[in-house]
């Protein structure tokens, strides 16, 4: 009887989580920013050793033109992850350049948004 | 049995089993390879946020009986549970309010278009309050007349706050730079799940139990955690020449 309270407990609690993730994913997909996204600050002459076309892709696969929020914030297909995408494709690069070297800001917000 | 040999027989051993068990994680993850350091109030924070988890899961090991230590009587692990309880809330707040401080811009995150793993930490932080508050015996009598009911509610919002507090750190991703690091917490925290909903035999009742052992809880709860979080620092303030 304890035995079955206590797998009971696991199962409805995990249930819980994974209900309550699900329904936070489902309004996090369908709503998307609407306030300005945090300026950025990025300087060109801090990433000559980065091709440019890391970050200008649409240059190789002619996928738009303009700022990068045009697409990225407006497309309702990426626009839910854009400060995912954002945060890691930053974060990949200069925690792996950390480890050999100072890299720029890896966690701290103020480092990149001011 | 005396008092100083209560202690240094049964309380300062149950003390070293409690800070090494909550240090693990800790130490797991800032061993080899050594996580690069952000600055001192973002570590320290983010290692209280690890002491809390790693508290919330060793509340799951005795579930507020004597068991695997039948020297200390019921009231010693009510007492414990509850203030170690409290005590996680207590770090919950720290590891937020820290972070808040040093880096104001996180308010962000408590939107709920925040990423995923965000949201999870933000759910676990208001089941946690939930879960709290509900223990409070006044609330609790006021609110869940019936005592069984509030245990089993008790024991399944808790497995769901330890389940989005590994969610959230897992996604968050700080500090876990190997797959080893991943993989064992991973492990560590499906083992200690499977062990709650094991059988265990019952206590040694033929065992000499401690007078007056239920005031010894404090000295696990206030006393090793406080230790604890001096480690922490200590650890934050390391890593920070590394």
């Amino acid at each position: 009887m304890k035995r079955l309270a206590a797998w009971t407990h696991v199962l409805i609690g995990l249930s819980l989580a994974v209900l309550l993730l699900f329904f936070a994913e489902q309004y996090r997909a369908g709503n998307s920013p609407n306030e300005p996204m945090l300026p950025v600050v990025f300087e060109h002459g801090d990433h000559t050793e980065t091709a440019c076309t890391n970050c200008h892709h649409d240059y190789l696969d002619n996928s738009g033109s303009g700022l990068c929020y045009t697409c990225h914030k407006q497309s309702p297909e990426i626009a839910a992850d854009m400060q995912a995408m954002f945060h890691d494709f930053c974060f990949d690069c200069h925690v792996s350049k950390r480890q050999d070297d100072d890299a720029g800001p890896q966690r701290e917000c103020s480092g990149c948004h001011n | 049995m005396s008092s100083s040999k209560d202690i240094k027989e049964q309380v300062l051993p149950f003390c070293a089993t409690f800070c090494l068990s909550v240090l693990a994680p800790i130490l797991v993850v800032s061993v080899w390879p050594v996580p690069s350091a952000i600055n001192l109030g973002w570590d320290w924070a983010n290692l209280l946020g690890y002491l809390c988890l790693a508290i919330c899961g060793f509340l799951f090991i005795y579930r507020s009986r004597a068991r695997t230590f039948p020297a200390f009587s019921s009231r010693f692990f009510a007492n414990l549970h509850r203030e170690l309880g409290f005590i996680a809330l207590g770090l919950l707040l720290a590891h937020v309010g820290i972070l808040l401080l040093v880096e104001p811009l996180l308010l962000e995150y408590l939107n709920p278009t925040a990423p995923f793993h965000m949201l999870a930490g933000l759910m676990a932080f208001i089941l946690m309050i939930m879960l709290a508050t509900l223990s409070i015996p006044p609330i609790r009598r006021r609110m869940l007349s019936n005592y069984h009911v509030f245990r089993h509610l008790h024991a399944v919002l808790a497995v769901s706050v330890f389940i989005l507090i590994a969610v959230h750190i897992l996604g968050s991703g700080f500090y876990l730079n190997a797959g080893w690091k991943i993989g064992l917490l991973s492990a560590a925290g499906i083992g200690l799940l499977i062990y709650y909903s094991l059988d265990r035999k019952a206590p040694d009742r033929s065992m000499p139990r401690l007078n007056h052992s239920s005031g010894y809880s404090s000295y696990v709860s206030y006393g090793c955690t406080t230790l604890t979080v001096l480690v922490c620092l200590t650890l934050a303030l390391v890593k920070q020449f590394l």
